[in-house]
């Protein structure tokens, strides 16, 4: 009971200190702003507010989850495929400059689709050869979309 | 008379067609397909169309609107997977109509009164979108920022069990809003050093990572699994037993409209609502509710589609977004230079007349598409998400970097979609951060226009909060703040009891 309270004392924890660091960011800012205008019209004002509002909602979460008796168990993650997913993602991006992007798209859809278990080579293949061509048919030709 | 004139050229424009019906088409496949959903392809679309001409990217949006909330009842009936958030009531009563070999008749209900919601929604919208704007002309800077705090303390009570958890979601759209040069003083204000930010953090890369990178997070992390489809065998509805729910749907759409025109409610509490209307007024229904009655899913689909005039009311005439989708169609006015609020009406009149045309075309394609090609498309939407997922990241990237071409707006992509996830997983809803996004950098200027107002005023607080339009909006914004309080809540229970 005690472990599965504890995402909640988490969570309240997480938004009460993102709002303290706020507000004190937000404060020391309107203090030692390079050039000095009135608080009323300091950029750091709104962000202050909010800091403030942070605070005050990190603190209300953090008593309801103390006063909680338990919560739902949060669902099981697939971190394997989450990771992959991420990883070729990043991946993808970073090849996109030097490849081009029909051969990076090609190429991220092979691994990504293989990796899910995708591993008949007549769905695999046409679904990492044709979806890149397609979609540089209907965006950059069709649509006039610039590619990255 | 003048509305109707003024629609009229666009209605039998072919070119103007042509873009609804594109519009129309991919909006029944996003909305249809689990893993994709309308907010996805409009924020996509933000991307695709903004070199075209308004006209033509207000068409094909609307199209992709109309359509995509109507055709997340596809995947609703037949896979027992909502295709959108506001397809899940129909899920209730239409999977088994389905299983008990009612898809055909569950699909035909769902397509007449998603019709019916979004003729009255838009027709609603024609209609009081001018009474509107001449009172919102008169509203002062508090009364704006006053409008869109009463939106975020709504959505944040109604997008999550926790109301603490949707207020925060919507203050970290706000702070993402206030990146970049200050309006007011020209300052950079929140850049902690990285030159990037100076421009801000573009609504598009943040809407696209939030509701399509999170989504294939999300997927990928639960099981790549796939719904099993139910079979569609055709049947004959005779018109008149489909029509029969008319009177009762009117007031399913009355409740659509008015819940769409909240800022921040939209189609999954209007269906709800509609749904426990449904439930009541219904007394013998053709079977018990959740079981596969035809009337579960009259009341679900005319709410919220009719949601979809409803939310564009406050979009036009205040610039406040009553939905994620209405909040991504007013980053499209942003990205073509257009000015919706209380001038709307009056500057961009054609462009009001635009999104008019081209949602009644959206209903009479969302007709013949859900008649004649949704019963047919039942194998597209089980298309194995192994492969869609993928497929799904590189469309994200092209519409993430297309708008303004900076790879950084792919990164911002990213760190937005990894962001959803995680606030999804530990229960803050997304929807909040959207609206804080699109209103934050609003409200900062607003805010601190009228404290600097009431400053130089002898009483400030009167300057502040003295006008009937301020007074009620502060009133009905701390109501909602209070009724949310779990301690008042439960003081209400006991006084009902």
């Amino acid at each position: 009971m005690q472990h599965l309270r504890r995402r909640s004392v988490q969570d309240g924890l997480f938004v009460l200190a993102a709002g303290i660091a706020l507000l004190i960011y937000s404060l020391y800012e309107m203090t030692h702003a390079r050039v000095k205008a009135s608080w009323i019209m300091s950029p750091y004002l709104f962000p202050s507010v909010l800091g403030g509002l942070g605070t005050l909602l990190g603190m209300i979460l953090l008593t309801g989850a103390l006063r909680k008796a338990r919560e739902d168990a949060p669902a099981p993650v697939r971190m394997r495929d989450l990771l992959v997913i991420l990883g070729l993602s990043v991946l993808y991006n970073l090849a996109l400059a030097p490849l081009g992007f029909i051969a990076a798209t090609l190429l991220y859809l092979l691994v990504a689709c293989a990796l899910f278990g995708v591993r008949r080579p007549q769905v695999l293949l046409p679904v990492s050869i044709l979806t890149p061509l397609a979609l540089y048919l209907i965006f950059k030709i069709g649509l006039g979309v610039r590619l990255p | 008379m003048q509305t109707i004139s003024g629609i009229l050229p666009l209605m039998l424009s072919p070119r103007f067609i042509l873009f609804v019906l594109l519009g129309s088409v991919s909006g029944l496949f996003v909305g249809a397909i689990p893993g994709l959903s309308v907010s996805m392809a409009t924020a996509l679309l933000v991307s695709i169309t903004y070199t075209w001409s308004t006209g033509d990217a207000l068409a094909t949006i609307m199209g992709v609107y109309v359509v995509g909330v109507f055709s997340g009842a596809l995947s609703a009936i037949l896979v027992n997977i909502p295709g959108a958030p506001s397809s899940v009531v129909t899920t209730l009563d239409g999977y088994p109509m389905a299983k008990r070999g009612d898809a055909y008749k569950a699909l035909s209900y769902a397509t007449v009164y998603s019709f019916v919601g979004s003729v009255f929604g838009l027709v609603v919208m024609a209609v009081l979108a001018r009474p509107i704007t001449n009172i919102a002309i008169r509203f002062q800077p508090m009364d704006y920022f006053l409008l869109a705090l009463f939106g975020l303390s709504t959505v944040g009570g109604l997008t999550s069990s926790n109301y603490a958890k949707g207020l925060f979601a919507a203050l970290i759209g706000i702070f993402f809003s206030l990146i970049g040069l200050d309006p007011i003083m020209g300052n950079p204000r929140l850049t902690f050093g990285i030159q990037e930010l100076k421009a801000g953090i573009s609504t598009v890369p943040a809407l696209v990572g939030l509701f399509g990178f999170s989504e294939v997070l999300s997927t990928v992390a639960s099981g790549l699994r796939d719904g099993e489809v139910s079979g569609i065998s055709q049947q004959h509805i005779p018109l008149r037993t489909l029509l029969r729910e008319l009177p009762r749907s009117l007031w399913y759409c009355t409740i659509g409209t008015f819940v769409g025109a909240l800022p921040g409610a939209g189609g999954p509490v209007a269906s709800f609502l509609a749904y426990g209307q449904a439930k009541r007024l219904v007394r013998n229904p053709s079977r018990p509710f959740g079981e596969g009655a035809y009337e579960g899913i009259v009341a679900s689909e005319s709410a919220n589609n009719a949601c979809i005039g409803g939310a564009l009311i406050p979009m036009l005439t205040m610039a406040i977004p009553g939905d994620a989708v209405t909040a991504i169609i007013l980053s499209v006015f942003y990205v073509h230079g257009l000015k919706p609020g209380p001038t709307f009406m009056k500057m961009d009149i054609v462009h009001f007349y635009e999104i008019l045309a081209a949602g009644l075309w959206g209903c009479i394609f969302l007709l013949l598409l859900g008649l004649l090609i949704a019963p047919r498309i039942s194998r597209v939407i089980n298309i194995p998400k192994r492969i869609l997922m993928p497929v799904v990241v590189v469309l994200c990237v092209i519409g993430a970097y297309a708008c303004n071409r900076r790879p950084f707006d792919v990164v911002l992509m990213f760190f937005f979609g990894i962001l959803g996830y995680l606030m999804r997983r530990r229960g803050f809803p997304t929807a909040p951060v959207t609206l804080g996004l699109v209103l934050g950098s609003m409200m900062d200027s607003n805010f601190r226009r009228s404290i600097s107002l009431a400053s130089t005023s002898p009483t400030p607080l009167v300057t502040l909060f003295g006008r009937p339009a301020t007074i009620i909006l502060l009133v009905l914004t701390l109501m909602t703040l209070l009724s949310n309080i779990p301690a008042v809540q439960r003081l209400l229970r006991r006084r009902g009891n």
